[in-house]
């Protein structure tokens, strides 16, 4: 059975496009834009992809809670940002690991294989 | 019978014809007695056999005492004498001598001959030559006499021939002497013809004496003023003109000199006073009434300690030391009082005045009023020091404030500035040296406002034009006042002249500068107007730069952060197309068909659109400080070989490297490496027609120095300290070589917050060494 990740963006291009690729190496990839709707697509996820800047929410705010609750706190969170910076505090508020925009798709895949098979 | 006679065999002998013929006859001896001459007849042992009566009133002893006693023995005296001397040597050389000798008590110069006698003695004989000796003498004294006077002596026969010309006569007509003693008269002089010279002749001997005062003239027609004067004279019964001539060209030049420097003084600007020893004034001139406005007479006699202000008198014992001492003092700088109180600048030159024994009797002094060129000296000093003011800062209310505090004293005793807002003027700065007169101005201006737009600040405000009272007088007070407060406001402030300047720019008042004198009783004028319109002028562009600047800092606010937004923006379709790209490459990638290049090229300009994108994105970091590193121990070295390394693999370029650094430094490493590509990609990119690039590893003893250094087109030492700016380009690279100007800033940044330096040593076409430089 496939790995089912979830990738929270309100950038619906990049979304897409991960999606695309993601799909493409035959992960079962679920997208929301919207952060507040996390909560309620979270549960049987084996990947978390999330991005720091959302509309209105900040993604490491996102991470904490995530990290922070029984039932999810051992869903991997991969973090992407367009910020090379943010690493730091990324990887504070619970972050598995982290990315920085635009990444190179070989870059992306083997983070996310590593992700989902160590967790 | 007593037998005298002169030695015939003697050799040498050298007699007149007449005197051997006189010799040979033998004279009874008492004939001897009768001649004037005086006789002597001495044998080889110097003793007197003869004597005659003369010859021994001549020795001024009796006849009996020679006889038997030598020359010695009567004369002791005689042997250290020249006359001894030659008497021996008449007697050893046995030869007639001669020689002159001068007897004190007859007063009276006998020439002695010696002659060889026939006993083998000598015979002397005392021969009087007073007469000729007197002659001589006279013609001697008269020559030097002639000779050294400063008047032209001469005399002339009556032809007109000269007979005797000293040299003053001759030299100074331009003649040699023997050229000039050949000269008639009549050839020296154009209106001395022949006839006129007799005439002269003629008047002259009725007359004796005449003057003239006529030019002379050289032998080469120079003109000579002279004074002469011609006498008549009678010489051994022939008669001469005498003539005297005096050059008074030197005595009218100086007579004229005397007549031009007194209407010099008299003219001068300058006051010229002359001062005894005592310091008491001598002399005044015009110029010194013009100056100091004491009238001649007022000053005469008194001491000029009355000049100086206080706490400068000492100036005139000092002034008067070096006097003394025979010193001058050239434009000496310093202030002097006048009449009326005022104080002036002067510039003095003195000097001692020496008389004709070359004793110094007391000084000149030469003041020039230099108070307009000083107040024009202080008015460029403070404009200078107020356009430093203004330059400062750029919040203007602050910089006016200070400006006006510059004004006073120095400029004026009192300075104000005005400022239009919202069309209402207000009083933003005043200042007077006495802070405690400050608010009688405050109180003024806020309990009697000016109504009136035809006169003061709100005049100027409304034309735009200066607003000036040079002189107020009592009656405009007066005027003024509205009523016993207002007036008793007025006096405390004291206004004596009064300049009101618009800060206006392009016809826009921003508001104005007020300059107001009073206790220092002097008034503005012309020089003191465009002063303060200058500094009006610099004041309202100070004014017009803080809008602008105001505005630049605006726009410059507004483009960070559009830079910012932008890049952010663009990264996400970056992130997007680099995505996709690369599925399409891992789809065709085994098919290995003709798309993989185009494919390539694609990526290619993904990467350079990521890299401009970052760039951005860092440019803007560092303008809002948001630039952070990630600061830890780290190996320069194997960064560089890393950074090199993976350069090499985009590169034809060979990549040398020299040099190693084995302490580690602290940076961020990720930034570093940014630096070091930054440096590398620039090597390779300004060197394309060159093939190598320089790596060069150098520890010192506080930091490691990264040096990258390429063979290609270098740059210009103009261009050389703003290649770090932001955005910057030199107009060249900006033809040739793509780019946003970017990569050198972000560099020097970051080595900048690494506490490190960056700096470039390179030349027109000499290729470039870039250096960084980083702790450890």
């Amino acid at each position: 059975m496939s790995k089912k990740i979830l990738i929270v963006d309100d950038d619906l291009d990049v979304l897409e496009a991960i999606c695309f690729v993601l799909t493409d190496y035959g992960y079962s990839v679920t997208t929301i834009s919207d952060g507040n709707k996390l909560s309620a697509n979270v549960s049987d996820k084996d990947l978390i992809i999330l991005d720091i800047l959302l509309s209105g929410l900040d993604g490491r705010d996102l991470c904490k809670t995530l990290k922070s609750q029984k039932d999810t706190k051992k869903i991997p969170v991969l973090m992407i940002s367009a910020h090379p910076n943010i690493k730091k505090s990324a990887i504070k508020s619970g972050a598995d690991d982290f990315i920085t925009k635009p990444f190179e798709l070989d870059h992306l895949v083997e983070k996310v294989e590593y992700l989902t098979n160590n967790h | 019978m007593k037998q005298i006679g002169v030695d015939k065999n003697i050799k040498n002998k050298k007699f007149n014809q007449d005197d051997i013929d006189f010799h040979d006859i033998v004279f009874p001896v008492e004939i001897f007695d009768d001649i004037p001459d005086g006789f002597a007849l001495i044998n080889k042992d110097y003793k007197y056999e003869y004597i005659n009566k003369n010859g021994a009133e001549i020795l001024e002893k009796e006849k009996k005492d020679f006889i038997g006693k030598t020359l010695w023995e009567l004369f002791p005296n005689t042997k250290k004498t020249d006359a001894g001397k030659r008497i021996k040597e008449g007697m050893e050389k046995r030869k007639m001598t001669s020689f002159v000798n001068y007897y004190d008590k007859q007063k009276k110069w006998y020439e002695i001959r010696i002659y060889p006698a026939q006993n083998g003695g000598i015979i002397l004989n005392f021969h009087d030559v007073t007469f000729m000796r007197e002659a001589q003498l006279d013609r001697e004294r008269f020559q030097y006499v002639a000779e050294n006077s400063y008047n032209g002596l001469s005399l002339v026969d009556k032809e007109g021939n000269f007979v005797y010309a000293n040299k003053i006569t001759y030299e100074k007509l331009g003649y040699k002497k023997e050229e000039f003693m050949s000269k008639n008269i009549c050839e020296l002089h154009p209106k001395l013809s022949k006839t006129v010279f007799k005439k002269l002749f003629k008047l002259l001997k009725i007359k004796k004496t005449l003057e003239y005062t006529v030019p002379l003239y050289t032998k080469r027609g120079k003109k000579i003023e002279a004074w002469t004067s011609v006498s008549y004279v009678n010489f051994g019964g022939q008669p001469y003109m005498f003539i005297l001539f005096q050059d008074t060209t030197i005595q009218k030049e100086s007579e004229e000199a005397k007549t031009r420097l007194a209407a010099i003084v008299n003219s001068s600007d300058d006051a010229i006073i002359g001062k005894d020893l005592n310091a008491i004034i001598t002399d005044w001139n015009i110029g010194a009434e013009k100056v100091f406005g004491y009238k001649k007479e007022e000053v005469i006699g008194k001491s000029m300690t009355i000049l100086p202000p206080k706490g400068r008198k000492g100036e005139v014992k000092e002034i008067m030391k070096a006097i003394r001492k025979g010193n001058s003092i050239d434009h000496y700088e310093t202030q002097r009082t006048r009449k009326d109180g005022s104080i002036i600048d002067v510039s003095i030159t003195v000097s001692p005045i020496i008389n004709g024994q070359g004793q110094i009797v007391g000084g000149s002094e030469i003041a020039r009023d230099i108070t307009q060129q000083k107040q024009y000296e202080r008015n460029l000093l403070f404009l200078s020091e107020a356009a430093k003011v203004l330059n400062s800062s750029l919040d203007y209310k602050e910089t006016l404030s200070n400006i006006v505090k510059l004004a006073t004293p120095r400029i004026a005793d009192w300075c104000a500035v005005d400022m239009v807002e919202n069309g209402k003027i207000s009083l933003m700065a005043v200042s007077h040296k006495d802070q405690k007169k400050i608010k009688f101005a405050k109180e003024l201006r806020k309990k009697y406002p000016n109504t009136s737009d035809k006169e003061g600040i709100e005049y100027v405000v409304k034309t735009g034009k200066n607003w000036v009272i040079p002189e107020v007088t009592e009656e405009m007070i007066l005027e003024a006042a509205k009523d016993e407060k207002h007036l008793s406001l007025i006096r405390k402030i004291g206004i004596s002249s009064l300049i009101v300047i618009p800060i206006k720019l392009k016809d826009k008042v921003f508001g104005t500068i007020t300059f107001v004198k009073s206790e220092s009783k002097n008034y503005f004028n012309n020089n003191s107007i465009s002063m303060a319109e200058e500094l009006a002028s610099m004041a309202s562009f100070a004014i017009d730069s803080s809008n602008a600047y105001k505005r630049a800092q605006d726009a410059i606010l507004l483009r960070d952060n559009f830079i910012s937004i932008a890049s952010h923006e663009l990264k996400t379709p970056v992130t997007s197309l680099k995505l996709y790209s690369q599925v399409i490459r891992k789809k065709t990638k085994d098919n290995n068909n003709e798309l993989v290049k185009p494919l390539n090229k694609m990526e290619e300009q993904i990467d350079r659109l990521t890299h401009l994108i970052n760039d951005l994105l860092d440019v803007s970091r560092v303008q809002h400080g948001t630039l952070t590193f990630d600061m830890k121990k780290f190996d320069l070295n194997e960064l560089v070989h890393e950074t090199v390394d993976h350069i090499k693999e985009i590169t034809e370029h060979e990549i040398e490297l020299e040099g190693v650094i084995s302490k580690k430094v602290i940076g961020d490493r990720y930034r570093v490496a940014q630096v070091i590509t930054n440096l590398l990609t620039n090597a390779i990119k300004y060197s394309s027609k060159s093939e190598k690039v320089l790596v060069r590893l150098t520890p010192e003893k506080t930091k490691a120095v990264v040096t990258v250094r390429d063979f290609g087109i270098g740059i210009l030492k103009s261009d050389q300290n703003k290649i770090f700016n932001r955005f910057y380009r030199s107009s060249e690279d900006a033809k040739t070589y793509p780019g946003l100007g970017m990569g050198l800033y972000i560099s020097s940044e970051i080595v900048k917050r690494h506490n490190g330096e960056m700096s470039v040593v390179s030349a027109k076409g000499q290729g470039s060494e870039f250096s960084f430089t980083l702790p450890y």
